[in-house]
């Protein structure tokens, strides 16, 4: 056993000195062919890397090396061949843009013929939530009103994964599935004069909201906001009771007491971190509730139960707080449009300067 | 694009469930409860004709005091007044309207007053917003102090009230067929006129060892301000065959205050006994529905036994024995607004506890469906059932619950359902 994981190791470190020293061997070639395009001799830059090209570079280098046979190609009046070879660019690094104080004009204008933004994204998120209730009709099992009743907070959680469209590089749509755990509390005093009855109530949910986003493009932090629709099934409910501080309830699932499909409106904004090419991103996000919770027509009577709890006819609203991942999948194409009118006006403005 | 941004916008928050849109159905169908601290068992419930509703009950505090009480709630069930009736150690167990007289519209309650061992009647009336009018308290008779009501009964063609229910074996000193020492209770009906001045009785039966008056009704039997009283008595039937048996019977007699006649009848089944426990007019045809419980001799339930005469008593139009299977115990019964009767009771379950049972019996006593209610481990009974104006089921009756028994109001659809 231990002679086979000494012979794995020297496989795979005679792969890294291998590949090491090839990668020495071509940043020579990269140096070589710099020079050769310095000095005039076009022609013999593509031969020079054509080798190199051939077998896996780091994405650095290929950057460079695109980069320099995309301005060769440029100068050889070779159109096809000098955009290929800036996709490719953009293909190692998807970031990459042209500046028009270090590279050449014609390259710059080259530039503006592609892009490669990515045009979905995926992201997960995982996070808190709580609960707001606002009633529609107050429903009481008591004659007389001589309860207190509020409603009160409890944490839930969720987790979900998304994508989005992204139109340009500040709008876009994104669609999400996401699961969420939320709760609540009920508590009413002086139940009957003495007693006290209270409520947890727990649902899972699963959610699909569907949201148009701007963002901004610049920056390590990028804030963004949303406005979205959101649609939510109801998966299951858990109620517990607990009268007088120490007579509990069992656990009732009160699912088929509640509207099982509900709508929501959705706000919210956070800050996404740019972390390399992907992102890290903090959300908070306000889902008001548009439906009743409570089924009229299937209430939950408390005809058959020993303890006085009846739901009242509610909406629920939902505060959800995220950190989550986005996975940005960058695609280097060519623009149908290209976006070259602001180089052609400065070509223009130095030549009449001239 | 403006427009069809707002168009967007309408379409999601028409979707939005308001106060507007949401119609509040628990006020149409609903469970509710009445009570303070501790117990609070129903009793009775009267229907107004604006839909507004008059719950009867008793309450027994902690310290084991019990009081009785009286709520007004509205077509909702919400509490529109209540008020303790009575004094402390008095128990509420019949209202009815005052349907003529000066005091036409108003209440009149029938209690008893202390434990039974010593139980008085008191008879009250009230307005219908819950102040007191003025009460009586029945005389005590000089050989017995035990008097206990059953219903109370308002007169419309002579204005006055009738008391039914029963006295202790001192009231009449009995001989043959039942000694004085076997003598338990005895029929006892009494009337008050519009002043609730006492006029005595108006039928005081012995012959039994157990009997009771359970409702008397004016009755126009050809005689002028004739009343009939039903009950029951275990007198045994002037035969042969039952002579000695002492064996419980629905019972009827039309006395001429205070005077026995030979109208009356009495009817059974040899094997079992029939404790009467309700006695309804019915309309279609007119007459009298004598609902309770058929029963093996010694069990507390058994079978739903109705009986129904016509208004002259000529004809018999019902003598059944609905045996459903279940161990039933009869309480109270109402015409339906179509056709046949809401029998309420309750019904003993497997674990020996009570739930309310609420049976459909068409004209011809057949048993169209059933409903239960009541707490998975409570001891849940019922007390009243009426019709209300619009065709809802209104029950009166206690729920055990986590916190204490409580009076329950139910409010049904004329299915038996909470929902429309």
């Amino acid at each position: 056993m231990k002679a086979r994981i000494v012979i794995g190791c020297f496989f795979l470190l005679t792969l890294i000195v291998y590949r090491s020293e090839a990668q020495s061997a071509c940043e020579l070639t990269l140096n070589q062919a710099q020079e050769e395009f310095d000095a005039g001799r076009f022609y013999a830059v593509p031969a020079l890397l054509e080798t190199c090209l051939s077998k896996n570079q780091n994405r650095g280098w290929e950057q460079r090396a695109h980069l320099l046979l995309a301005e060769t190609y440029l100068l050889l009046e070779d159109a096809a061949k000098a955009e290929a070879s800036y996709l490719k660019v953009l293909q190692s690094n998807p970031e990459f843009v042209t500046d028009e104080t270090r590279d050449p004009i014609d390259l710059v204008y080259l530039s503006k013929k592609f892009t490669a933004t990515p045009i979905f994204s995926f992201s997960g998120r995982l996070g808190l939530n709580t609960s707001f209730i606002r009633v529609i009709h107050n429903v009481r099992p008591t004659g007389e009103h001589k309860a207190s009743e509020k409603y009160t907070l409890k944490a839930g959680w969720q987790g979900g994964a998304g994508v989005d469209y992204h139109y340009d590089e500040n709008w876009g749509a994104g669609v999400e599935l996401n699961y969420a755990v939320s709760s609540f509390g009920f508590e009413s005093k002086g139940l009957f004069d003495e007693s006290t009855l209270e409520l947890t109530d727990q649902q899972t949910w699963l959610s699909l909201p569907v949201m148009v986003k701007y963002t901004r493009s610049e920056g390590a932090f990028r804030p963004y906001a949303y406005v979205g629709y959101s649609f939510n099934l109801l998966l299951s409910v858990k109620s517990n009771i607990v009268v007088d501080g120490d007579i509990e309830s069992p656990v009732y699932n009160f699912k088929e007491n509640r509207n099982k499909l509900t709508q929501s409106l959705l706000v919210g904004g956070g800050l996404k971190y740019k972390w390399g090419l992907r992102y890290f991103f903090a959300d908070l996000r306000y889902s008001l509730g548009l439906r009743n919770m409570a089924d009229p027509d299937n209430r939950n009577f408390p005809i058959n139960d020993p303890f006085p709890y009846v739901d009242d006819d509610f909406r629920m609203d939902n505060l959800f707080l995220s950190v989550g991942y986005i996975h940005p999948f960058y695609k280097a194409r060519k623009l149908k449009k290209a976006r070259t009118k602001s180089v052609l006006r400065k070509t223009k403005g130095g030549t009449n300067a001239e | 694009m403006r427009n069809n941004f707002f168009v967007i916008v309408l379409f999601f928050l028409s979707g939005c469930d308001t106060g507007n849109n949401v119609d509040p159905v628990y006020q149409d169908y609903f469970i509710k409860y009445f009570g303070g601290a501790g117990d609070q068992r129903g009793a009775d419930l009267l229907v107004n004709e604006d839909g507004s509703m008059i719950l009867l009950g008793n309450s027994i505090a902690p310290s084991g005091i019990y009081t009785a009480f009286i709520t007004k709630v509205n077509r909702y069930g919400n509490v529109m007044w209540e008020r303790q009736l009575g004094d402390v150690n008095e128990t509420a167990v019949d209202i009815e309207l005052i349907k003529s007289g000066s005091q036409a519209g108003n209440l009149i309650v029938a209690t008893n007053i202390g434990v039974e061992a010593n139980s008085r009647i008191r008879i009250l009336r009230l307005n219908q917003d819950g102040t007191g009018i003025d009460s009586v308290i029945v005389p005590l008779h000089e050989n017995g102090v035990k008097q206990v009501a059953t219903t109370v009964t308002s007169l419309v063609n002579d204005p006055g009230y009738v008391v039914s229910g029963y006295a202790d074996k001192n009231l009449i000193q009995e001989t043959l067929p039942v000694s004085d020492d076997n003598d338990q209770q005895d029929i006892l009906v009494f009337k008050f006129d519009e002043s609730l001045t006492f006029l005595g009785k108006v039928l005081n039966k012995g012959g039994e060892k157990k009997g009771a008056g359970i409702k008397t009704f004016e009755w126009d039997g050809g005689i002028t301000d004739r009343l009939v009283v039903f009950g029951f008595s275990d007198k045994p039937l002037p035969t042969e065959a039952s002579d000695g048996l002492f064996e419980l019977n629905y019972t009827y007699d039309a006395p001429e205050y205070g005077i026995p006649t030979a109208t009356g009848d009495i009817v059974g089944t040899p094997s079992e006994e029939e404790l009467l426990a309700t006695v309804i007019q019915t309309t279609s045809p007119n007459g009298f529905l004598l609902a309770g419980t058929s029963r093996t001799p010694g069990n507390s339930s058994g079978d739903i036994y109705l009986v129904e005469y016509n208004s002259s008593f000529e004809v018999k139009n019902l003598d059944v024995k609905i045996d459903l299977g279940r161990s039933l115990e009869c309480v109270a019964a109402d015409n339906t607004p179509s056709s046949g009767y809401y029998i309420l009771g309750n019904e003993t379950t497997l674990s020996g506890l009570k739930d309310l049972a609420l049976i459909k019996v068409s004209y011809d006593g057949q048993a169209e469906w059933i409903r239960n209610f009541g707490t998975a481990q409570g001891e849940d009974t019922s007390a009243a059932i009426a019709t209300l104006p619009d065709g809802r089921i209104a029950i009166v009756g206690t729920m055990e619950l986590a916190t204490n028994k409580k009076l329950a109001l139910v409010v049904l659809n004329n299915r038996g359902g909470l929902t429309k």
